[in-house]
């Protein structure tokens, strides 16, 4: 490389060296200019490890000794913070463990200070300390607060080290640390637009005063803070020693190559585990505040929200994620900016495909992203709230999981398939006086111990996941007991949480706590009710949405006095332990976000934590499964029944009966379900009788179609053509922050940020691989039957992946199908592209029904039975436990031959069907494994 | 050997007090060692086959950790802090097939060794193999000859497996490799010293276990230590720690006082009150055990200490009181300023929240006897190598003399490169560096 990237930059302003950086990766399509190899990797791979590994371990070794300072739960036993250290111009280098949803928000951050002209006023200089938690500046919501470093070498920034805390509460118009109160961002809390706090290593004074009286809990802002601060001055002792060694020439280089490396090991990463083409998986999720009377009408309002997710992978292995379509911004607090959005990926990516300790900015650098502006996603409105980003967030990138799990299962990486994870909730949460008589506010994090998805070889995990918490992990119960003036009387398993299928998703559960010495605690509900917000995978059903059930005014002292049995879990709804053991004034139903209302002394308060999505058909679900669940409370026996076909007798399985029960249920699939077509005739009138201002959706449906309609013409032309509706056929009723979207951004309004780079040359793979764990067909068979021993299993998924999966993967299925067409891709649990000997390239079942073109929509052709009754939704789920069908139905796409159930979708009526997956079989083949695609077979 | 870091009775019917004994009982040998030597600040350090365990001395004394985790279940025990990172002569080697970057780690071939022990069924390169392919090992007097190493194989595997992807000759990319392996173990040794604001000059490494003379040279170079120690016992040394360990009770009671910041002393009398109160209980539960075992209480040495934190905090820190009364209480606020100061930062101490003493202690020791320590006369500087051998050191083949252990008499001085060759371990001397044995039978590298 030039020396222009060892010598030292002095002269050329911060500012200008950013625009430089920009304007070489877009020119080049590589960080930092390097389009050839990596010098120093290259020649001393060693020493290039060498510094990384003392970068890494510096980074490590500051959070967990930084850990210690931190007073706040969320941060000292759940993990809730990172750090991260940057070059100059604000690129990740490297990272710790933790919430590392942020290296990518602290970039953004440190690029505005830059932009800003910080260098110039406030000024940058060594000793110095910032402190940001604005969203639009670089962040997902006001609690997650970070601290930025800069790091001098002889007078020269070398970089700069951040560190994020999540604060517990955040001093927001609701307690807290993820309110959902706020309607604007003037409600949302303590508000630091990346501001200079600290000069000479040390807080200014006036800082730490004003933070302090910015929260109900100023103790744990101070020590979080302070966390931060020592964290950040270990990191920068690190990265001194570091330059001190081997010059500060040399570091630069080193920052450079290790991006770019970053950047090439992602791309070669996603060509290693997905097929390229285009995924699509829409999201959905509610915002309900219709009822709460306490805010101003324009606020008083339920909203659906449209999460039109599509992922392509191109043929140079560039990751695209784009949300064109999405519905608009609102006013409530779920909304979000693109940091908070690029912050997400990164965390599903580091779960999924990029699971190892050597990730940096480069990833970001690999992808392509469209957010919308004035979509929920990119709302560009300084005044929206973005305090609750996350309930937005979750829901909608379920979608992605699933896109990539699809890519994964047709690679034949079926030991990483995840179906989609549960919703982080119920969100307890609340304000008052505590049982030590103070003023506390609290943020149960029992949240990032939910339902799992489901996965090809088991069930998803139960009550333990947490893609979006550093560890499934919720603390001590006797910890949040001296945190939240509540007593844990029982938690439990929560019977059908979790998501039906051949592997049903993770269980949900719950807890009954007890508001405990408290004259009152105002204590909200959060979580998702009338909408699901994503169906499983290959005929897995969506885990189940939750309920409300709190009772204020009990006769809970009585019943203690009498030593009567209290409820420790509330069971099956339709038989609820706490209606049956308590009296009071009782709220009850599917209101699961509501603001915080008062809760004192003596009442009980339901939370209920969700499950996972299932994966399969769950009429092909063992029976001794089904057994299990039942003995150990997952399922209910007449759900066991009416979902999976078991007959029961005194809690054990009849296997015989249930194997006729199974043919009872099959033959209802095909009495009950008619031909694609045949419906979407019925159902385009439905949409059509809309435009006569008759139609019968509900306002919030309508509503965020027409957001999505006006807000993106490609997504309206694509949703009137597949009705085929008229061009200028939309809802009637008004979207008003779309209108003050369109005076905001004028031209810019939904419009896609296209952004031309460089396209790289692709080579095909390379036959084999060192270091992999190389996968025969048979344990390849064990693992898709699930007879694998977990040792095997985990050792397979930790490792090095084959590069002859995919081909073996073919082997396997090729000799489990009954006919000879040859496999070109594997298409989900029972599909297949096959090579037609005519050489038409189809849809297969493999009980040998053809359905299509590949090209095409094979669900255009399969039958389909909608459910958009509460008594369907019953025979899936217990009341309380389902989403409302008047926001919702569940779509059951059928094999026309078998009646195998081959795909669930859980959308809102009138939306169109889902083409999940059109893969470019052509690059995948030819540029990607570097044959032609094989000929039918003779 | 309980966790704490004391023998206690046979008659203390926990099991659960005497987990992870083995590598304690290494640092208990080592503080042992240390009090033999006059030595108050140490680096225990041992790497096994699996991992590198590592120990801070400071003042003489260990730090306890009061809830560890163990196996991620959380433990409400005290139990002497050592740090354990997942990197031993067995770690796995590989190359990331999309980065092609090294990863050492962090799962190992443990007991099995490596390529290069056939029977063992391992596909993967280990650091042993490295080690093997450089000459440092001998594959003819692996565990004392008992154990039969095939050369070839492990030439073959590592060139196949590490050299090649990286584009690098078989000992080149070995050497660089054990050079990564070793410098990770380096820094996380000095970041225990520099985390807790110490510098290392003002400690001693011990070195032990039975991959520690191995790669002890490696993880040192460079870095400013007082005094590097390699006993020639260092294989055994865990089981002599736990021979080395005092008869000791520890009693704790968990407190809940409350100190503003800036306390009058009529505050500092009212919280002297309630500390004195709780050790005089404790202190009647130590002897009482003691008195079970017939040591009088003028036998046994007390010590008095607390476990604090700044108000609200979760994690408290301990620090030896400073003593009884309204004295004591300022001048512990003062050590534990001082300790908070250290193991965090200064700009993270926050005396304006007030204090909390979470819990009172009380520690109890009597001396019992303990292994003594060799002592010979010096003899001569030179010494005769058995025979010698290649070894690659930075950049090729040194033909490197190699000396058995046993026959090495105090006061030698063996300058680098050489190898010393013992049944159980092999200690590894690069050129340039050198190492004198003591009459303890302690080698000192320099």
């Amino acid at each position: 490389m030039p020396d222009a990237m060892t010598a030292p930059v002095v002269t050329a302003s911060l500012h200008e060296r950013l625009l430089d950086s920009e304007e070489l990766f877009l020119r080049t399509g590589a960080y930092g200019g390097l389009t050839g190899s990596l010098e120093m990797k290259d020649s001393d791979p060693i020493l290039y490890e060498k510094i990384f590994s003392r970068l890494r371990g510096g980074l490590v070794t500051a959070r967990e000794t930084a850990v210690n300072i931190s007073a706040s739960p969320i941060v000292k036993e759940l993990g809730e913070l990172c750090f991260a250290f940057y070059t100059p111009e604000g690129d990740s280098v490297a990272l710790s463990t933790g919430i590392i949803v942020h290296v990518h928000t602290m970039s953004d951050a440190i690029k505005y200070m830059i932009r800003q002209g910080y260098e110039e006023n406030p000024g940058i200089r060594p000793g110095d300390i910032f402190c940001n938690n604005d969203a639009m500046v670089g962040d997902v919501h006001n609690a997650d607060v970070q601290t930025i470093v800069p790091i001098f070498h002889e007078g020269e920034l070398i970089g700069w080290a951040g560190g994020v805390t999540h604060e517990i509460e955040i001093g927001a118009r609701t307690p807290g640390s993820v309110p959902l109160g706020p309607i604007s961002r003037f409600e949302d809390g303590i508000d630091i637009p990346a501001r200079k706090v600290g000069a000479n290593d040390e807080l200014f004074r006036d800082h730490v005063l004003a933070a302090a009286k910015g929260t109900r809990t100023p103790r744990y802002w101070m020590l979080d803070e302070r966390t931060r601060v020592a964290g950040c001055h270990m990191v920068r002792s690190t990265v001194e020693r570091i330059v001190a060694d081997i010059g500060a020439g040399e570091f630069r280089r080193f920052c450079c190559e290790v991006i770019e490396d970053g950047r090439r090991s992602f791309k070669s990463r996603v060509r290693e585990m997905l097929i390229p083409g285009t995924y699509r998986a829409p999201s959905f999720s509610e915002f309900t505040l219709a009822e709460e009377e306490m805010l101003p009408a324009h606020a008083r309002k339920d909203t659906m929200m449209h999460a039109p997710v599509e992922l392509r992978v191109a043929a140079d292995a560039t990751l695209e994620l784009d949300y064109e379509g999405a519905s608009s911004w609102g006013y409530h607090s779920a909304n979000c900016t693109p940091s908070a959005m690029q912050g997400a990926l990164w965390v599903l990516l580091t779960q999924t495909l990029i699971c190892n300790d050597k990730i940096n900015d480069g990833a970001y650098f690999g992808l392509r992203t469209n957010f919308p502006p004035g979509s929920w996603a990119n709302h560009q409105n300084p005044q929206a709230s973005t305090g609750l980003a996350w309930h937005y967030l979750i829901p909608s990138y379920t979608g992605v999981l699933k896109s990539i799990s699809r890519g994964l299962q047709a690679r034949g990486f079926i030991e990483e398939v995840l179906s989609p994870y549960a919703l982080s909730a119920n969100t307890f949460q609340g304000g008052g006086i505590d049982h030590y008589g103070q003023q506390a506010s609290a943020t149960n994090f029992a949240v990032s111990c939910v339902g799992g998805g489901g996965r090809i070889f088991s069930d998803g995990l139960d009550h333990a996941a947490a893609v979006w918490n550093p560890q499934g992990d919720m603390g001590d119960y006797e910890m949040w007991e001296i945190v939240e003036p509540f007593l844990f009387l029982g938690a439990k398993v929560k019977p059908n949480t979790a998501g039906p299928g051949r592997r049903r998703g993770g269980s949900g559960w719950e807890a009954v706590r007890y508001a405990w010495k408290t004259p009152f605690f105002e204590t909200q509900n959060l979580g998702n009710g009338p909408v699901f917000i994503q169906a499983g995978l290959w005929g897995g059903y969506p885990g189940a949405t939750g309920y409300r059930h709190n009772v204020r005014e009990t006769n809970m002292s009585e019943i203690v006095a009498e030593t009567g049995p209290y409820p420790t879990f509330d069971g099956d709804p339709e038989n609820s332990e706490m209606e049956r053991l308590v009296d009071g004034r009782r709220d009850f139903d599917q209101r699961t976000l509501t603001l915080p209302e008062k809760m004192e002394e003596g009442d009980l308060y339901l939370s209920v934590y969700r499950g996972g999505a299932g994966l399969g058909d769950p009429l092909e679900r063992e029976l001794e499964d089904v057994q299990a669940d039942l003995d150990g409370g997952y399922v209910l026996p007449r759900l066991a029944h009416t979902i999976y076909g078991a007959v029961t007798r005194d809690g054990n399985v009849d296997v015989v009966a249930s194997a006729g029960q199974r043919e009872k249920l099959r033959a209802q699939r095909s009495r009950g379900s008619q031909p694609v077509s045949e419906w979407m005739r019925s159902e385009r009138e439905r949409i059509l009788a809309h435009a006569d201002g008759c139609g019968e959706f509900i306002e919030p449906v309508q509503r965020m179609y027409a957001e999505s309609l006006r807000l993106s013409s490609k997504w309206a032309r694509s949703f009137r053509s597949f009705w085929g509706l008229p061009e200028d056929f939309d809802f009637p009723v008004e979207t008003p922050t779309v209108d003050i979207s369109r005076q905001l951004l004028g031209d810019r309004l939904g419009l896609a940020e296209e952004v031309v780079r460089a396209k790289e040359p692709i080579s095909p793979e390379p036959a084999t691989r060192t270091g992999s764990t190389q996968v025969t067909e048979e344990t390849l068979g064990e693992i898709a039957d699930g007879t694998i021993s977990g040792k095997e299993l985990r050792a397979i998924q930790s490792g090095f992946k084959d590069a002859e999966r995919f081909h073996t993967y073919l082997r396997l299925l090729q000799r489990r199908v009954p006919w000879k067409d040859r496999i070109l891709l594997p298409f989900g649990e029972h599909l297949f592209i096959v090579q037609k000997l005519d050489g038409s390239r189809i849809v297969k079942c493999d009980c040998g029904h053809e359905f299509c073109d590949f090209r095409e929509n094979w669900k255009l052709h399969a039958h389909i039975r909608v459910r958009n009754t509460v008594e369907e939704f019953r025979e899936i789920y217990p009341a309380k436990l389902h989403g409302d069908p008047r926001w919702n139905e569940l779509r059951e796409y059928y094999c026309p031959n078998t009646w195998t159930l081959l795909e669930v979708e859980a959308v809102p009526p009138g939306y169109p069907i889902v083409h999940d997956f059109v893969p470019d079989l052509e690059a995948f083949y030819s540029d990607w494994l570097g044959s032609e695609i094989p000929e039918p077979r003779p | 050997m309980a966790s704490h870091g004391g023998t206690i009775s046979t008659e203390a019917r926990e099991l659960a007090r005497t987990l992870v004994s083995g590598p304690i009982g290494g640092v208990v040998g080592a503080r042992y060692l240390a009090r033999e030597l006059g030595i108050e600040n140490v680096v225990c350090s041992d790497i096994g086959g699996t991992s590198f365990d590592l120990a801070l001395m400071t003042d003489g004394t260990v730090n306890i950790d009061q809830t560890p985790e163990i196996g991620r279940f959380l433990l409400n025990l005290p139990m002497v802090e050592i740090e354990s990172i997942g990197a031993g002569t067995g770690s796995f080697v590989r190359i990331d097939p999309n980065s092609n970057r090294p990863a050492i780690g962090p799962d190992s071939a443990g007991a099995r060794i490596g390529v290069s022990w056939p029977e063992g069924g391992v596909e993967t390169v280990s650091v042993t193999d490295l080690n093997l392919v450089l000459g440092r090992l001998n594959p003819d007097y692996f565990l004392g000859g008992q154990v039969e190493l095939d050369i070839d194989r492990a030439e073959v595997e590592v060139r196949r497996q590490v050299a090649d992807p990286l584009g690098l000759g078989v000992e080149e990319a070995a050497a660089g490799i054990v050079e990564l392996f070793e410098e990770n173990l380096r820094f996380a040794a000095l970041a225990k010293v520099l985390g807790k604001g110490y510098a290392p000059v003002d400690y001693t490494l011990f070195c032990y276990g039975g991959g520690g003379p191995l790669h002890v040279a490696g993880y040192t170079d460079g870095v400013p230590y007082a005094d590097i120690l390699v006993p020639t016992w260092a294989a055994g040394f865990s089981a002599y720690g736990c021979a080395c360990a005092d008869y000791e009770y520890r009693y704790d009671m968990t407190t809940d006082i409350n100190l503003q910041a800036g306390a009058s002393r009529r505050e500092c009398a009212r919280v002297a009150a309630e500390l004195d109160e709780a050790w005089g209980e404790l202190r009647c539960r130590v002897d009482d055990e003691f008195a079970k075992a017939g040591v009088g209480p003028d036998q046994i040495d007390r010590k008095l200490l607390v476990r604090m934190q700044y108000a609200g905090q979760l994690n408290d820190i301990e620090v030896a009181a400073g003593g009884e009364g309204p004295d004591g209480v300022a001048a512990t606020i003062e050590a534990f300023e001082t300790a908070y100061g250290k193991i965090y930062a200064k700009s993270a101490r926050s005396p304006e929240l007030g204090y909390t003493i979470t819990s009172a202690i009380v520690t109890g020791s009597t001396p019992v006897e303990k292994p003594t320590l060799p002592v010979e006369d010096e003899g001569p500087k030179q010494a005769e190598p058995k025979e010698t051998r290649r070894v690659w050191w930075t950049d090729g083949f040194v033909e490197t003399p190699v000396y058995d252990q046993e026959t090495l008499r105090a006061g030698v001085e063996i300058e680098g490169p050489g190898i010393v060759e013992a049944s159980s371990s092999t200690f590894v001397i690069p050129p340039n560096r050198s190492a004198r044995l003591d009459p303890n039978r302690i080698f000192h590298l320099r």
